[in-house]
């Protein structure tokens, strides 16, 4: 409405703070502490062992979660969405093992990794139409796809993982064809880069955040919540899809049993990276940290010898933590806002 | 004989704010006393204070002579002050008797509850009031206004002899808040202490004997509610004159603007059709549950038509989504701002934008700088008063959150825009603003439909109003005929009586 | 293997290990070397004694030993714990593999760079490991079936119950069928008689119970690993069959022990794994140490420096000799 004129008759007023310094809004940012965190954690693990920041290491920490990477991507998208995916664990398996299959058919491996790709299609589909049309929700559908990718995979290969593929499709997971770096570390950076781009400035993958910031109010601000969510899905289950055809190349073989437990596991991550269960928040940048941090934690743990019985509960204490400590911090500024959070409703 | 509640000097501070500045207040029991004061006055906080949740940095406070300074909410039960806030605290899949006893449910040796003795415990206490609620039922099943009920006894109890409550009519009807009123008279009577928290002049005139209020966390003053006028209240809680709330109207244009033609809803069997003309402000009135916001979110493409047609311009339209009449010009403002209208955990920029994130982008990237501008161009011209348009909308007053909704229709410059409710739960400041905001709006040519349940409003901003009664319109009135009492009379009876 | 043979080899290393120790020079040995012993389900039972074999040879020959793996059953990780104790730059790894292909390419870029890398229990064969300890699964399921054929009569059935789609059970399968076929053709088994026990105990419970509905006339069991063994025996017991009904199963945690004890279960097959460990802890030491003199110059000759597989046997244990097999705790 150009050219009207201000229509106030009273002074600006009601603002209920001032808004903090830059530092403080700096350290706020979730990123921002996670990062800290991590070079702290990094820093401590090569002063103590002497044999953190190697290349071998570090190379074995990004491979240990390339693929994981690129699910993060999809699962960040889901969360934000205001639900999850459960199910990237076993279409992960799924992936693999119907590239695989399709190798050995003779398939020409672009189109043989299009096929696998095309079953996380297959799975997101079935998802986004029992959430969107159903109304099944987001929980239960995709663990029940959980179930059912997992038994596909173990139905067409009867359990035992599917070798004798050909040599040229290993480029992919276990080339170095750029400066050395292993080709799947660069995948997945590009993948991670471009999913963080797109969440953060395109239009279309905005309204993500609408629809999980507030259902309703997205629907009636004219976003097609349903094709929204449609999307989210494919593209969960899509990435897990190549995550795993990428695992495949990498390993040489297509085990149906691989990833169980990975989507608890990229969930975490992405908490620990800011998102949140109610959804409307969280960046895939952010779920890149959570990775890195866990893989930190991990390779920490070899590295300072802690006995594998430990290990899962260290990981299961540092996740409650880095959560833990998340929540508190955000209630702590909210109420050192002033207690005047009441008349924020009125 | 001293009063039965007396605060004295308290001072209130909060990092970079002072929320209350040597506020004073008295309450007599027996007595009903209003508190009143703009968005932001510090109303809440001395309740807060009052009732335990919060404490005072300095000052005192007095109950029954006696100096006290209670920590926790618990603490302010003991002493018998009892806050009934905004937000109600019941546990809808309980019952009522369990929600009138949390915590102090009678159990036998083994700690197992004694349901006989709990539901008679609790009829007791409900006719003692004269609360005709059945104590089995669960919380979910009633009325807001008996939820509200429930929530009062549950304060009173513990035989406390000062209540407390927070806007308690915000959510009820005319009539359920008359009961509330007759309710709330019965319990002075028998000596309760009452302090009441309300935007409404009209509720604080009919039921207050007098009346305190607060200004940018100052006392201002307090008035016996015979010996003064809605007008030097106004003046005190705002410090000027207001002058008219409404501004002055508009004389009718011809041309229809938009039209529909019967439109019925899937599973009624009313058909309904009105015009809306040029330069207008049509309001719709009725009772709650007269079916305004339905026919509004059928308009829109909310909810599915079972029939009926949308004109616009002279031509007819197919809305089947909000996102037609988004791309038509149609707005639609909802009722219930935080669960259907905001975005509450993101930025005022964000929430601006929503409807119109294609009009910010430049392809399929959203642009920053046109993001921005828009954002500041309406915060702007609305007055929002934000340091940052990157502020949360959940820490914005009411007022101030419901202007950002109004920007965000704005934003898809509108033909038509439709209001439902838009100044509920805001204080008299913003109310102005908003109602001189939308008669603007009106003359530069934009149809605005105004849906309210406040009576001097419809009448105040109108220029036709159309009444309904469950679901279909009955009365159709011009500015200058119409009279509270017609509207009433017309939204509680059948078409044709 | 038979218990002749097995005793006979094992006292073979025994020599050469004494010899070792005697004859060649330990002037070379350093104290501050550590290898790593990898491992997948880095937290069961099994590989318990596989480690205390490696830091007995460990405290024999005064270096450190550490002990490490993944918890999970997943290649994924196996790999990255893997990678990740190679970049602490260790004097030896030895190496159970979860999956032999997957983990080829990190075992080979390894031993490349002069890391001696041996593998036990569970192999990568076509890598450039240079030896592998471990059961010979086969000769395995070849003892089982030397032991259930004598208690069983002419048309009694025979049931095994274990993980189909695991390699090394499935030659302990193959062995026990195969050798009931040419040596005890009168007892009914085959592919029908093969219960899956989705490596689980409740698993082996579920299949055996459904498959003694339907075959009554079950009077042998070969359990091919240790869940499988306790869920057999929980289902022979809840039948009412315990008495009637030989049982062999695989491995000696405390609870197949206890069956043993108490008469359920007739015996178990124990693997050598205490042998795994020891052994791939010295094989890997004298190759680190340069201690290996089969020809002038293995390395140039490219011919691997130890022995390519070594059959670490199992042995029967029962009731007469369980005792041995309890740890020391």
């Amino acid at each position: 409405m150009e050219g009207t004129t201000p229509i106030s008759t009273l002074p600006a007023k009601n603002m209920l703070h001032p808004q903090p310094g830059f530092i403080a809004r700096l350290l706020r940012v979730r990123e921002f502490a996670l990062i800290v965190m991590i070079l702290v954690i990094g820093g401590g693990l090569h002063l103590i062992t002497g044999r953190f920041f190697t290349t071998p290491n570090l190379n074995a920490i990004s491979l240990g979660f390339a693929t994981s990477a690129i699910i993060v991507f999809g699962m960040t998208a889901a969360l934000v969405s205001g639900g999850f995916d459960l199910s990237v664990g076993s279409v992960f398996a799924m992936g693999g093992v119907t590239a695989a299959l399709a190798l050995r058919a003779d398939i020409p491996i672009p189109l043989a990794m299009l096929c696998g790709v095309g079953a996380g299609v297959a799975a997101g589909i079935v998802n986004g139409f029992l959430i969107t049309q159903v109304q099944i929700n987001p929980f239960i559908t995709t663990l029940g796809m959980l179930g059912i990718a997992r038994g596909v995979s173990l139905a067409v290969t009867e359990g035992s993982p599917l070798a004798e593929l050909p040599t040229e499709f290993f480029v992919f997971g276990q080339g170095r064809d750029i400066l050395g770096i292993p080709n799947l570390i660069l995948i997945a950076l590009a993948v991670i880069l471009i999913g963080d781009i797109l969440m953060r400035r395109s239009s279309a993958f905005r309204q993500i955040y609408y629809v999980g910031g507030n259902e309703e109010a997205a629907r009636l601000s004219g976003i097609n919540v349903n094709r929204v969510k449609f999307g989210v899905y494919i593209l969960s289950a899509s990435l897990a899809a190549f995550a795993g055809v990428l695992s495949v190349s990498r390993f040489t073989v297509a085990d149906p049993g691989t990833g169980v437990g990975e989507e608890l596991r990229i969930i975490a991550a992405c908490i620990i990276g800011g998102c949140s269960l109610r959804g409307g928040k969280g960046t895939v940048i952010g779920g890149l940290l959570g990775l890195i941090f866990v893989g930190f934690i991990n390779n920490g743990m070899i590295l300072l010898r802690v006995p594998v019985y430990w290990q899962q509960l260290s990981m299961g204490v540092v996740l409650l933590l880095a959560v833990g400590f998340d929540t508190l911090s955000q209630r702590w500024q909210i109420s050192s806002r002033g207690k005047k959070a009441g008349p924020a409703t009125s | 004989m001293p009063p039965l509640l007396e605060a004295v000097g308290i001072t209130k501070a909060f990092p970079g704010m002072l929320a209350l500045d040597n506020v004073r207040l008295d309450l007599q029991p027996g007595e009903i006393h209003a508190v009143m004061g703009e968005n932001g006055a510090g109303k809440s906080t001395l309740m807060k204070i009052l009732s335990g949740v919060s404490m005072a940095d300095t000052g005192e406070i007095r109950f029954e002579g006696n100096r006290v300074a209670p920590t926790t909410p618990r603490e302010a039960l003991m002493l018998g002050i009892a806050i009934v806030h905004q937000e109600l605290s019941l546990v809808p899949t309980l019952t009522v008797a369990e929600n009138i006893f949390p915590g102090r449910l009678p159990t036998n040796a083994f700690g197992m509850v004694r349901f006989g003795q709990l539901f008679r415990q609790a009829g007791e206490v409900l006719e003692k009031l004269n609360v005709a609620v059945d104590p089995h039922v669960l919380v979910e099943t009633l009325s807001i206004a008996n939820q509200q009920l429930v929530e009062i006894t549950k304060a009173l109890s513990l035989n406390c002899k000062v209540l407390i409550l927070d806007e308690p009519t915000s959510a009820l009807t005319d009539h359920e808040a008359d009961m509330l009123l007759a309710f709330l008279r019965r319990l002075a009577a028998d000596g309760v202490g009452i302090l009441y928290i309300s935007h409404k002049l009209k509720e604080i005139f009919q039921v207050a004997d007098r009346v305190t209020v607060l200004r940018d966390g100052k006392y201002v003053g307090t008035e016996v509610i015979s010996e003064t006028t809605p007008d030097q209240l106004i003046r005190m809680m705002v410090g000027r004159e207001l002058g008219d709330m409404y501004p002055p109207k508009n004389q009718q244009a011809g041309t229809p603007l938009f039209e529909v033609r019967n439109l019925r809803l899937p599973g009624e069997d009313e058909f309904n059709s009105f015009q809306l003309f040029e330069g207008e402000v049509l309001g719709f009135a009725g009772l709650i549950g007269s079916g305004r916001s339905e026919l509004a979110r059928a308009i829109f493409g909310a909810e599915p038509k079972a029939e009926g047609e949308i004109w616009l311009f002279g031509k007819p339209v197919r809305i089947n989504s909000p996102k037609d009449s988004i791309a038509l010009g149609i707005g639609y403002l909802p009722e219930d701002r935080k669960a259907a209208g905001l975005f509450l955990e993101m930025s005022i920029k964000l929430n601006i934008e929503a409807a119109v994130i294609e009009a910010v982008s430049s392809g399929p990237f959203v642009a920053g700088n046109k993001e921005r501008d828009l954002a500041r161009h309406y915060v702007n011209q609305l007055n929002v008063s934000t340091p940052s348009i990157e502020q949360e909308v959940r820490r914005l007053s009411g007022g101030n959150q419901q202007k950002t909704l109004v920007g965000k229709w704005l934003a898809i410059q509108p033909k038509i825009l439709i209001v439902d409710e838009p100044t509920r739960g805001i204080d008299v400041g913003a109310k102005k603003e908003i109602h001189f905001l939308l008669r603007a709006l009106a003359q530069s040519g934009v149809g605005v439909i105004m849906i309210s349940s406040e009576l001097p409003e419809v009448l105040g901003m109108s220029d036709r109003i159309l009444v309904m009664h469950e679901g279909a319109i009955v009365a159709e009135y011009n500015a200058a005929d119409a009279t509270e009492e017609k509207i009433i009379r017309s939204a509680s009876s059948h078409k044709g009586e | 293997m038979n218990r002749r043979d097995f005793l006979k080899r094992s006292s073979l290393v025994t020599a050469a290990g004494m010899l070792a120790s005697h004859g060649v020079s330990l002037a070379k040995a350093q104290t501050d070397q550590t290898y790593y012993m990898v491992a997948f389900l880095s937290g069961i039972d099994y590989w318990k004694d596989c480690a205390r074999g490696m830091m007995d040879a460990a405290e024999f020959l005064g270096v450190e030993a550490v002990y490490t793996g993944t918890p999970e059953y997943d290649i994924t990780a196996e790999v990255r714990v893997l990678e990740e104790t190679i970049a602490q730059e260790p004097d030896g790894i030895l190496l159970t593999v979860i999956n032999p292909e997957a983990l080829q390419p990190t075992i080979d870029s390894a031993i490349d760079s002069g890391l001696p890398i041996v593998t036990f229990d569970a192999d990568s064969p076509l890598s450039k490991r240079y030896s592998f300890l471990g059961t010979g699964n086969y000769a395995a399921g070849v003892m089982g079936a030397r032991y259930i054929g004598p208690l069983l009569s002419a048309g009694d059935q025979a049931a095994v119950i274990t993980v189909p789609s695991q390699g090394n059970l499935l030659e302990r399968t193959q062995g026990f069928l195969n050798t009931l076929a040419t040596e005890y053709p009168d007892i009914i088994t085959g592919d029908s008689f093969i219960v899956d026990n989705q490596n689980s105990a409740e698993g082996a419970a579920m299949g055996l119970s459904a498959l003694l509905q339907v075959e009554t006339n079950i009077k042998g069991v070969f359990s091919t690993n240790a869940l499988a063994a306790i869920g057999a025996a929980q289902a022979l017991r809840e039948n009412g069959l315990s008495d009637s009904v030989a049982h062999i199963g695989f491995d000696y945690d405390e609870g197949t022990l206890d069956l043993i004890d108490s008469g359920e279960l007739g015996a178990t097959l124990a693997q050598g794994t205490w042998q795994m460990g020891f052994w791939g802890l010295m094989f890997a030491y004298m190759v680190r140490n340069e201690m290996i003199e089969s020809v002038s110059d293995w390395q140039a000759a490219g011919i691997s420096p130890l022995p390519p597989y070594v059959d670490t046997g199992v042995v029967v244990i029962n009731q007469s000799n369980s005792q041995y097999w309890r740890s020391a705790e």
